[in-house]
């Protein structure tokens, strides 16, 4: 399907507080030009927002060997918004400021809120890699092996049916303050990380910059929550060339096209491949939880990781986790919540096959009778929703 | 949300009214009062409100430059008609009167209109008017004090709520005379063929309240999904809409559409925020949502595996229902209304009159807008909700 060009170009939002939505009744139309005060211009696609970009460039000429400051208090964070999604829901007691972004990459970066000081959020989620590290299961401090795999960041804004594997955090701001203290993770206390915080040269500034505290005493792991669970809703990936597609700035090649059709049900001529139920564009994602067929299970008291089930206590939803984001899915291997596939055609082999039966596999998770040349398109279609605009963005970089 | 407008104004009284205090008031003083005397305490959503203020200086001395302001709560709206050279202020929320002169004894009347608007915060249709200046001394209140002090006698307030009900929708979903369950329940099907059920939603748009002539709009657009529905005391609850605020009255039936109606599946998931419910289910390569879901497993052994996968998704105008049913609803002023419905499963899937069935051992997945299957199912849902 070819998108209506009014919905291939980007809007950006060019006011200061995060998202005022005005709620309406069901089906009114939400876009316009002017909404509540919020008015909406379109841009090519998103990237690091001019005030930031300015400030960026600003601390790099006036650079002499020393860190550039915080940018100005209250300066409101102009977040471009790729128009072909869905407008996220942004808390209104967390409003983007450049100073709070600016902060929350930072703390992203910074392994002070680590124990040993060893491991950053960086450490699990690499630019590079899309956000994620490469490895099966997370590694924390001490070499400490973690539970699940490390999943990826991109467009992390717009996940609103939960975060981590199981769903378990409703929020960025309640899931950033988990992995300081989690013993596999970060391995520290957050009242350990406040007083670091405090004390530290320059962070009281930045605090100050992105919250308005006038006390090194009012920094606290809610606001540092909140710094980075603002740098987090940064990370939007719409550039891939799935996109570039649908503006009609690229096209598909013919394997390509072949293997859109496969993940999208489309053809009459090729296979089903199911994909698109779950992995719905644009996000590639319906945030649902499901069992996709991974571990055989006689009960579903049997899985050894009950994943949904944990956060919910619901029987029917063990063995159920989070259905993850295709974007840039060729840069995040290993696959699932436990990497346990190192590739895409692992991943492609395992759905072709059908999965392993138990009560509550989806049934979409069924044989897909794939040929060899259509799981060569099936990946090839995979690899097109490759960001590298995301990935190379300077305004998602280590700071330091 | 739309509803009719009614023009008819009603009166309200603002009295600076005589009251028996008047040894308090000495010389040099001016003692004003305000209160209000509604004509009617329950205006209808929509109407024209008329709100005449009659001021009464009780004296003893005659009184130059007061200033009355009266705050617009956020229930009403589009203040106008104001008189006596009144004007509003403090963005079209607060209407203010100024330099009035009063006599002992004398009376004044200010006046102006607002639309009473949808009681969905109750808190919001509170009126309240004081005395903002005056340039004598008034012994027993102080001008301009409103907030957080004691209630004084040249301030009033009122509350009008306009009439109104609230009216929800609930679901509750059956296959046969059984709960529907996930999961949890076995259900026998044609042809010595079991089902187990994973998933069952649907759309609901376009519902409106009738009345002889028309209808009153209720809500646009509901997604009810019945996917976490494991237990028969879960299924017993049903799903329910949100409450949607309806004026009082008998209506003569009810009309829901089953599925998106045109004009909503024209729009796409970018049109509305995360979390609305059609910011989902959106199938791109056939430009429609997904109206309904049906999703489970078959033992069409029978073998008691439950191996074979069924996932029926149907989307497309062409499999949009529009359902009517008449039957008399009364909405009372402030009460809560739940209309129940019941949804069959099973005759959604199985005829009732031919006993023709959809058979899951030639079709078991269906993602369509026009394949038969799809055509069938769409067909059978007038036949598979009822109204109690």
């Amino acid at each position: 399907m070819i998108w209506p060009l009014t919905h291939i170009l980007m809007r950006c939002r060019r006011h200061s507080e995060a998202v005022p939505f005005h709620p309406t009744r069901h089906g009114e139309r939400r876009r316009s030009r002017k909404e509540g005060g919020a008015v909406y211009s379109k841009v090519a696609f998103p990237g690091p927002p001019l005030p930031l970009l300015l400030w960026c460039i600003a601390g790099l000429l006036g650079c002499s060997g020393g860190e550039a400051g915080p940018p100005p208090a209250g300066q409101p964070y102009i977040m471009a918004l790729p128009a072909q999604f869905s407008q996220p829901q942004l808390p209104e007691d967390n409003p983007m400021t450049v100073a709070g972004v600016e902060l929350g990459r930072r703390l992203f970066y910074d392994p002070i809120l680590s124990a040993d000081s060893s491991r950053a959020c960086a450490s699990c989620h690499l630019p590079e890699r899309a956000f994620t590290d490469g490895k099966a299961i997370a590694v924390g401090i001490n070499e400490r092996p973690g539970r699940r795999n490390a999943q990826s960041l991109a467009n992390a804004a717009y996940q609103h049916k939960g975060l981590f594997w199981d769903g378990r955090s409703a929020t960025l701001e309640e899931q950033a303050l988990i992995p300081v203290e989690d013993p596999n993770e970060m391995g520290h206390d957050w009242a350990a990380v406040e007083q670091s915080l405090r004390r530290h040269p320059s962070y009281p500034t930045w605090f100050a910059a992105a919250f308005g505290i006038s006390d090194t005493a009012q920094i606290t792991r809610q606001l540092a929550a909140k710094a980075l669970a603002q740098f987090e809703r940064t990370l939007i990936s719409a550039n891939s060339k799935y996109d570039r597609v649908l503006r009609g700035e690229d096209t598909f090649s013919e394997l390509e096209e072949r293997g859109r059709h496969i993940f999208f049900d489309t053809s009459e001529e090729l296979p089903e491949g199911e994909c698109g139920h779950c992995h719905t564009p644009p996000l590639f994602t319906d945030q649902s939880y499901m069992n996709n067929g991974l571990t055989p299970a006689p009960a579903l008291s049997d899985f050894p990781d009950k994943g949904r089930g944990e956060a919910t206590g619901h029987y029917y939803d063990n063995g159920r986790f989070r259905v993850p984001s295709l974007r840039n899915v060729s840069l995040t291997a290993p696959y699932m919540h436990d990497g346990r596939f190192a590739t895409l055609d692992e991943v492609i082999g395992h759905y072709n096959q059908g999965g392993h039966p138990s009560e509550n596999v989806d049934p979409k998770i069924r044989k897909l009778h794939l040929s060899d040349t259509d799981k060569q398109a099936l990946r090839a279609f995979l690899e097109t929703l490759t960001d590298s605009t995301f990935v190379n963005n300077p305004g998602f970089s280590n700071p330091f | 949300m739309k509803y009719l407008l009614f023009i008819v104004p009603l009166t309200f009284v603002l009295l600076f009214s005589a009251c028996n205090n008047d040894d308090e008031a000495g010389a040099g003083k001016a003692d004003l009062e305000l209160s209000f005397e509604p004509i009617t305490t329950k205006p209808e959503i929509g109407q024209v409100v008329t709100f005449q203020i009659k001021a009464l200086n009780r004296g003893p001395l005659a009184a130059d430059g007061v200033i009355v302001e009266n705050t617009v709560p956020a229930g009403y709206s589009q203040a106008d008609n104001i008189s006596d050279g009144g004007v509003l202020v403090g963005g079209s929320t607060v209407i203010r009167w100024n330099n009035i002169s009063l006599q002992p004894n004398e009376t004044a009347t200010l006046s102006f209109t607002a639309i009473a608007g949808e009681p969905v915060d109750p808190t919001l249709f509170t009126h309240r008017a004081q005395v903002i200046a005056s340039n004598l001394f008034d012994p027993d209140s102080t001008p301009n004090n409103l907030e957080g002090n004691p209630k004084e006698d040249d301030e009033a307030d009122i509350t009008l709520l306009p009439r109104a009900g609230r009216v929800s929708l609930n679901f509750k979903a059956f296959y046969g005379p059984d709960p529907l369950v996930m999961f949890d329940r076995t259900y026998a099907y044609e042809d010595n063929i079991a089902l187990k059920l994973q998933l069952f939603q649907f759309y609901l748009s376009k519902v409106r309240l009738l009345t002889a002539d028309s209808g009153v709009p209720l809500f646009d657009v509901a997604l009810i999904s019945f996917g976490d529905v494991y237990t028969d005391e879960a299924a017993g609850q049903g799903k329910s809409t949100p409450s949607f605020i309806l004026p009082p009255g008998t209506y003569t039936g009810i009309e829901l559409g089953f599925g998106l109606s045109s004009d909503l599946n024209a729009t796409i998931p970018p049109d509305y925020p995360l979390g609305h419910p059609l910011s989902e289910n959106y199938w791109e390569a056939a430009s429609s949502y997904i109206f309904f879901k049906f999703e489970g497993n078959a033992d069409l052994e029978p073998n008691g595996e439950f191996s074979d996968k069924l996932t029926f998704h149907v989307g497309g105008n062409d499999n949009y229902r529009l359902l009517s049913f008449d039957k008399p609803i009364t909405v009372e002023d402030e009460k809560e209304l739940t209309l129940q419905f019941n949804i069959d499963l099973q005759k959604i899937l199985v005829d009732q009159n031919t006993g023709e069935y959809l058979d899951f051992r030639q079709v078991m997945q269906s993602h369509s807008n026009s394949s038969p299957s799809a055509t069938f199912m769409a067909n059978h849902v007038p036949e598979a909700i009822e109204l109690e």
